[in-house]
């Protein structure tokens, strides 16, 4: 199966929010889905499942200090770098990943479970990409507090 | 020079020295971090080309070379015989460093190894290349690595710290 797109459309109409405040608040959700990860969330703030045995055993995760403990989806930590503002709309701002690129990809293995197979496996998906419906609400407070 | 005057001019300059104070520890933190990044980066087999490139994998080993690896005793365990990622006993990627100078932070290949030789010549072997040697250019920042650093300070000294209460 191919690589998708992994994006996310989030509605902002209704929120009377000016143009400043809606990339304020694309930046403060970029940075709680990186800091949400970090922590080892997904982004209904539940637990990822955890490393397999094999990735755990190799040399890549040796040689990037990971912890077994600690699933923040950081290897070399480019792929949550790679999170953007991709578009903004009067009533809306899409944050992603540039269409065809390495991380795109990265994400896309992380989000379906893929991990470069062709069959998606839920059970081992971290998905990362998406905000709460409180997460974002505590983000627009926050933003038109400072008005 | 009226109190008030005397005063207001010891708050600017226990302003500026603060900033001045920030800055520097600001840029040392930021250095590691971006020492680190290169570090890393390097031993997982990717080098920058250029300053906010790209990143791309370090080319390959050449069979001679694969052959000798596996003959070598002192192989570090940060690599594999076939693996291309500057690492053979692993010293010259250890002796990076990050120091400021002028609000301008160096990163670079410090000391002598134990066969005598210099790091930084090391490293400047690597990056030049030689006629039957590709060039593998790692002492860069790449353009993520560079969103990873401007993260770094923006979450530690920056506007995010203020903002955490939200993110």
């Amino acid at each position: 199966m191919a690589t998708k797109w992994q994006k996310i459309k989030i509605d902002l109409s209704g929120y009377g929010l000016n143009s400043d405040q809606k990339d304020e608040v694309a930046d403060l959700i970029i940075e709680r889905i990186v800091n949400r990860t970090d922590q080892g969330k997904d982004k209904e703030g539940r637990r990822f499942p955890g490393y397999s045995k094999s990735y755990k055993e190799s040399l890549d995760f040796k040689v990037a200090g990971k912890s077994a403990g600690k699933v923040d989806l950081q290897l070399s930590g480019d792929m949550l770098a790679a999170i953007e503002v991709l578009d903004k709309t009067s009533r809306s701002v899409t944050i992603g990943f540039e269409p065809g690129s390495e991380e795109n990809a990265k994400a896309d293995g992380n989000i379906r479970g893929t991990y470069g197979k062709p069959t998606p496996d839920p059970k081992k998906a971290r998905d990362f990409l998406g905000i709460t419906e409180t997460e974002l609400s505590k983000i627009i407070r926050f933003v038109k507090a400072q008005e | 020079m009226s109190g008030q005057r005397q005063f207001a001019n010891i708050i600017k300059k226990l302003e500026k020295s603060v900033e001045q104070a920030i800055s520097k520890a600001a840029l040392r933190d930021v250095g590691v971090f971006a020492r680190d990044l290169v570090v890393k980066r390097t031993r997982l087999g990717y080098g920058v080309k250029d300053n906010l490139q790209a990143k791309t994998r370090l080319a390959r080993l050449s069979p001679g070379y694969v052959k000798k690896r596996k003959m070598f005793d002192s192989l570090s365990s940060n690599t594999s015989p076939t693996r291309s990622n500057l690492t053979l006993t692993g010293q010259m990627l250890d002796s990076i460093i990050s120091e400021t100078k002028d609000r301008t932070i160096i990163i670079r290949p410090t000391g002598r190894r134990n066969d005598g030789k210099s790091n930084a010549d090391i490293a400047r072997y690597n990056e030049e290349g030689g006629r039957n040697r590709p060039k593998r250019i790692f002492l860069r920042i790449s353009q993520l690595e560079f969103k990873q650093i401007v993260r770094f300070y923006r979450k530690t000294f920056g506007d995010l710290l203020r903002k955490r209460k939200v993110i």
